[in-house]
């Protein structure tokens, strides 16, 4: 017993004694790094910084570092990216980038908002921008990327209007402008040929998949023969709902992102969000300096590839290369401005 | 276990609770350096940005300070559960009670003295915290459900309630995005020290956490409490009325997270919105743990705990180490004290 225990305090001895070296040396070095840190030329480099909720290979976090990536291989950034969940540290890791001489900040989230409107005014030689949200600063501006949404569904709308045979299209969405707008543009898109009528289905819950799948099936039932849904997980419930009943006369929409496999022979196109894009052209004018403060940074369909539209192959009797061309002609409209999305109210 | 003792803790035991999980602490970074050393990174810059991440200026550790507060109000409530032997796993829930009540007083008293409002905000959350708390206490003690289970599933109903809220009927006036307002500034906890985003908050981190340990191990009713938790038949025959201790302790327990869930929307985050908590109440848990249970020491781990929270996010930023090598420390920080523990045990017999 007595030889268990000597031993046992022997590791732990030793254990200690090798974690107190490690220990000092980290804390030796640590000054000898700082002043390099600080030393480096703020203005020389393209620093891109990102701050993000949620591990990088989780979904959305995923997409911002993708655009981290592009911006370091196209651009020539250094990229640095920290996860902070904790909305204690969201001013901390924004003012630790720019306080290293990053040229952009990105938070990749509308909650981030409120820490970047804080921070700002401290950092003037650095741009700052998230994902959603409407405070501005002179070096602050969010990116808002309903408006284009707006128009790519309106586009979308036009061809499942002509796709229709009942004349009938149903939206599923969410009590919130950022999910609902979108729908109103396919609205106008879909009952701009004349007969056509939309009906719009606001969901309580977006993670309730029930729910969409008994909102689709009624209004199925009423006769609608085109289905989008901008609802989150409810969304897929939706689909889902389309997938199930049987019937090739019915078709939907796909949003977000690509969504063809999950009604693979109903979906007609996906109109998927390209937000790593956008955050490309963000970077871009931080780098060439005309990144406007002060504004929402607002995209539109002249955004190029921002607003991407994926065709599902298994349809292309229906969506034919006329469909395609009638789509491209509406966007092209749009971008000239003979054709504007109205807001609603 | 020298966890519950009866009597108050020994000089011997003080230093055995202060040495092992420095210890602990110093195994963890030793095996962490060798991971990262394996993993190909720099282990002093990685270490280095640690440090300063820490201590590197008044600011870092204004942070520190900042980040440990609400670990150290939801752990030191966790302490007194468990105490109690009621396993609270429910803080999470708690907390996003006592962030939706700051959250309400804070919108709607703004026009009122911020003496009487910040307190009334403050109160609020104890008492929604509490009384959510109370639910699982008394599903155990009429019922005889498990508390583990009901405490589990309460967080889920209470994350669900403030989503409800914030896109329903406390959402933002114009209605864009899933939260709140934010708060009248006449709401928000004014700041200790110019310089850092310390704020008042952190007093009532240093200060609940001592009245906890008076209540604890200087009443009547602390020793009743721990009595239940060290044998809880014995309690009942010594005339201690165990369900109440088990209701009033998880209460008790509750309102600490639901002041932690106020102070972080009143001190911190200014408004009400889902997702606000990155798993306070869990960790919460592990700093209770860290800290023998004793509320007191959940001043010193919750601070540890805050501290690596921020070295860790400059350690992302400069060396390119992952978020995930934080929960490796934490968690090797935990199993380190546990092992130390059990050793000493063998080592050093208790008697």
């Amino acid at each position: 017993m007595l030889t268990t225990s000597k031993r046992a305090w022997g590791l732990v001895m030793l254990l200690m004694v090798v974690a107190l070296l490690v220990g000092a040396c980290a804390g030796v070095n640590a000054p000898a790094a700082a002043p390099a840190e600080n030393g480096a030329p703020a203005a020389a480099a393209f620093k891109v910084g990102l701050v993000h909720p949620s591990p990088v290979t989780d979904a959305w976090s995923g997409q911002a570092y993708a655009a981290i990536e592009r911006m370091r291989d196209e651009l020539g950034a250094e990229i640095a990216n920290v996860e902070v969940g904790d909305p204690a540290g969201y001013e901390k890791a924004f003012s630790d980038f720019a306080s290293q001489g990053y040229t952009l900040v990105i938070g990749h989230g509308f909650q981030y908002q409120d820490a970047a409107a804080k921070v700002s005014p401290d950092f003037p030689d650095t741009y700052f921008t998230t994902v959603g949200g409407d405070k501005t600063t002179a070096n602050f501006a969010p990116i808002d990327l309903v408006p284009g949404y707006m128009q790519a569904l309106y586009a979308m709308g036009v061809m499942a209007g002509e796709v229709s045979q009942t004349k009938q299209a149903a939206g599923f969405t969410l009590e919130n402008p950022a999910t609902k707008l979108p729908l109103e543009g396919f609205r106008q898109g879909f009952e701009s040929i004349p007969g056509n009528t939309f009906s719009m289905i606001v969901l309580r819950d977006g993670n309730d998949v029930g729910a969409g799948k008994e909102a689709a099936l009624q209004a199925m039932a009423g006769g609608a023969d085109i289905l989008i849904a901008n609802a989150n997980l409810a969304g897929d419930g939706v689909l889902q709902a389309v997938a199930e009943q049987g019937d090739d006369t019915v078709f939907a929409i796909g949003t977000i992102g690509d969504q063809t496999s999950k009604a693979p022979q109903n979906i007609l196109a996906s109109a998927p969000l390209n937000i790593p894009q956008a955050l490309f052209a963000v970077a871009q004018a931080a780098k060439d300096g005309s990144f406007q403060g002060n504004s929402v940074r607002q995209f539109t369909v002249n955004d190029a590839g921002v607003y991407p539209f994926v065709y599902n192959p298994a349809l292309a009797g229906i969506v034919t290369p006329e469909m395609q061309a009638l789509v491209d002609e509406t966007i092209a409209k749009l971008k000239a401005g003979e054709i504007t999305v109205e807001m609603p109210q | 276990m020298t966890t519950v003792t009866l009597s108050r803790q020994t000089g011997a035991t003080l230093w055995r609770n202060i040495a092992l999980p420095l210890l602990a602490i110093l195994a963890a970074l030793l095996v962490g350096a060798l991971m990262l050393a394996l993993s190909g990174f720099d282990v002093a810059a990685a270490y280095g940005a640690l440090w300063s991440g820490i201590f590197g200026n008044a600011r870092n550790i204004g942070e520190a300070l900042l980040r440990a507060t609400p670990l150290i109000l939801v752990g030191a409530g966790i302490a007194i559960a468990f105490r109690c032997g009621i396993w609270n796993i429910g803080a999470e829930g708690q907390f996003y009670m006592g962030a939706a009540a700051g959250a309400f007083v804070g919108l709607q008293a703004g026009a009122l003295s911020p003496w009487l409002a910040i307190p009334t905000a403050l109160l609020a959350g104890a008492l929604c915290g509490g009384l959510w708390a109370a639910i699982a206490g008394w599903l155990k003690v009429r019922l005889g459900l498990n508390e583990v289970v009901t405490t589990i599933m309460l967080n889920y109903i209470a994350i669900g309630i403030v989503g409800y809220l914030v896109t329903g009927p406390m959402q933002e006036a114009s209605r864009y995005n899933p939260q709140t307002d934010e708060i009248a500034a006449g709401m928000v906890l004014p700041r200790l020290l110019p310089g850092m985003r310390v704020h008042a908050g952190f007093l009532l981190a240093l200060l609940l956490p001592v009245l906890a340990s008076i209540l604890l191990f200087r009443t009547p009713w602390g020793f009743a409490l721990r009595a239940v938790g060290y044998n809880p038949v014995a309690a009942q025959h010594a005339g201690i009325r165990v369900n109440r201790q088990y209701v009033l302790a998880i209460s008790l327990s509750g309102a600490l997270a639901g002041v932690a869930g106020a102070v972080e929307v009143l001190g911190v985050i200014g408004r009400l919105y889902e997702n606000i908590s990155p798993g306070y109440g869990f960790t919460g848990i592990a700093v209770s743990l860290l800290a023998a249970n004793h509320p007191i020491g959940v001043i010193f781990s919750g601070l540890l705990f805050g501290a690596l929270t921020t070295g860790a996010e400059l350690m992302q930023l400069t060396a390119q180490i992952p978020s995930s090598m934080t929960f490796i420390l934490q968690g090797l920080i935990i199993a380190f004290l546990v092992s130390f523990r059990a050793l000493q045990g063998r080592v050093w017999p208790r008697g």
